[in-house]
């Protein structure tokens, strides 16, 4: 028998486990070998990549292991993953979760600013799909089938004890697992013509793709890299040969209901705090977000005992990553100390105070408040930000003149909120001590894309 | 038919709540969310949810 078993539905894409390496290909746990021999690529170039993906950040490691958890050893028929879950996951699954990984590694290695391990783990993943587009794979439809794939196919049922059965003319059954014992090596496993009898669906078909790199006949083992996202792929919970039929999914209008509760409430505590500050205000969107995210957390409480709600999941995570964005561009209120403050600027002389100031993502400060001022004639003051929260600190006997525009966010200014989305905020903060006559006069430029900004009198 | 508890899916909503709850009081307190631990807290939480999950399936059968 090949090393690689096939397991084959009738009408689907023929199932191929990949295995870790054993023997002489292998260094430390076989991943990197069983890899290269299902898609054709050296082994080296996959420990090249481990090695730069672990050292530049330690996403690296995480795959490696995961890898290592999804692909069953040589003489196993299931992985540690697989034997636990209950799923199969063949080389493009293992494939598309890794990449994943990696994927998540670059998307997290973002933020607080990118490094060296963001540059990394970009490069091998675009390499990687440089690489497979190149051989042909759906590179869309392969990120629309991520969720299936991290999900897997079901295990196929234990196999009944061999008893003489008589031969049926309707064996081999459509839709039975069939492991060939020594499958051709150069062909695709070819689709069954028989339909399932048990079905009345029409059978999902993987087009026989051309071999990888279009040259002759594929290696014995190889994925077919071709076909990988190109075609549909059969449901991962359909029905599984030999399996007994699966009942129905109950219970979900309960996830639909806390779906909808969930919305309701985020919209609800949203119209609480427009008022103040505003419908598209980053402190508003943050109380619905966060309400919305209590109400999803309970309907998956509630679905533990009552009914079917793991659907919320994906929402909570996406409602979880607005909630992190969120607070990293600040809440206003929220943002107090001074030990917050990633970026300060304290200029003593007009001509510093006239230089503009740009700030990246972060916590600025610009403090005006030893800037030599003469009443009467304007001092211009130019800030920019791109994301998080600026604050600008002025004499309490200054007139500050503000020309604001927050794209995504707030304009305050002496405890107030300006809202600024849909236009450019122009006001005048009135001195708060004028017990000195004529006061001096601040023309404060204020631009940003994405949190608050805001001007605050010295103490 | 009797639904069997999923405890994977209640450590997930336990940790959403938390969340939600934590961006609320620290809103009302004056600090901020630690927005650097969210995500991996997210991560560490939902793979941990998914182990007991996991787990709890398989010592049914």
């Amino acid at each position: 028998m090949t090393e690689q078993q096939t397991h084959t539905d009738a009408g689907t894409r023929a199932y191929r486990p990949v295995k870790r390496g054993g023997g002489d290909a292998r260094l430390v746990g076989g991943v990197c070998a069983g890899l290269g021999r299902a898609t054709g690529v050296d082994p080296l170039v996959y420990r090249v990549a481990v090695v730069a993906l672990t050292v530049a950040g330690g996403i690296g490691v995480l795959a490696y292991a995961a890898g290592w958890l999804l692909m069953p050893a040589e003489g196993q028929d299931a992985g540690l993953v697989e034997g636990w879950a209950g799923r199969r996951y063949d080389a493009a699954d293992v494939l598309a979760i890794l990449g994943g990984i990696v994927a998540a590694g670059f998307v997290l290695s973002l933020l607080g600013g990118p490094g060296s391990g963001t540059l990394v783990a970009l490069v091998v993943l675009a390499l990687a799909l440089l690489t497979a587009q190149r051989r042909g794979v759906d590179l869309g439809r392969l990120v629309k089938s991520l969720p299936d794939h991290v999900r897997g196919r079901p295990a196929p049922a234990p196999a009944p004890p061999a008893s003489p059965a008589p031969p049926s003319p309707a064996a081999p059954a459509a839709g039975a697992v069939t492991t060939p014992v020594d499958p051709p090596p150069d062909t695709d496993t070819p689709p069954s013509d028989t339909p399932p009898s048990d079905t009345t669906e029409d059978p999902v078909t993987v087009p026989v793709t051309e071999p990888l790199g279009g040259t002759g006949a594929r290696p014995d083992g190889l994925i077919d890299l071709g076909a990988y996202g190109r075609g549909p792929r059969p449901a991962p919970d359909g029905p599984v040969p030999g399996a007994p039929p699966r009942p129905p999914a109950r219970g979900l209008w309960l996830g639909t209901l806390f779906f909808l509760a969930a919305c309701g409430a985020g919209l609800w505590a949203m119209a609480i705090h427009a008022p103040v500050y505003g419908w598209d205000g980053t402190t508003t969107i943050g109380y619905g977000v966060a309400t919305a995210l209590i109400v999803l957390g309970a309907g998956l409480i509630t679905g533990a005992w009552f009914g079917r709600t793991r659907s919320l999941v994906g929402w909570g995570v996406i409602l979880t990553i607005a909630l992190a964005a969120l607070s990293l561009i600040g809440t206003g209120s929220a943002r107090t100390s001074v030990k917050e403050v990633d970026m300060h600027w304290h200029p003593t002389t007009v001509a510093q105070a006239s230089r503009p100031v740009r700030m990246g993502v972060g916590a600025g400060r610009l403090d005006l408040t030893d800037v030599p001022m003469t009443a009467g004639k304007p001092l211009p003051v130019s800030a920019e930000m791109r994301a998080g929260y600026f604050r600008v600190i002025v004499p309490r006997d200054a007139e500050v003149r503000i020309d604001g525009s927050v794209r995504f966010g707030d304009i305050r200014g002496d405890d107030r909120v300006y809202s600024s989305h849909r236009g450019h905020v122009r006001t005048t903060l009135e001195p708060l001590d004028t017990a000195s006559g004529r006061s001096p006069v601040i023309e404060l430029r204020l631009r940003g894309m994405v949190g608050d900004m805001e001007v605050r009198r010295a103490a | 038919m009797r639904h069997r508890t999923e405890p994977g899916t209640l450590i997930a909503g336990l940790l959403f709540c938390l969340f939600g709850a934590l961006y609320l009081i620290g809103n009302a307190e004056g600090w901020r969310l630690p927005w650097v631990w969210l995500l991996p807290g997210l991560l560490v939480g939902l793979g941990i949810a998914g182990l007991v999950g996991i787990v709890a399936r398989n010592n049914r059968r």
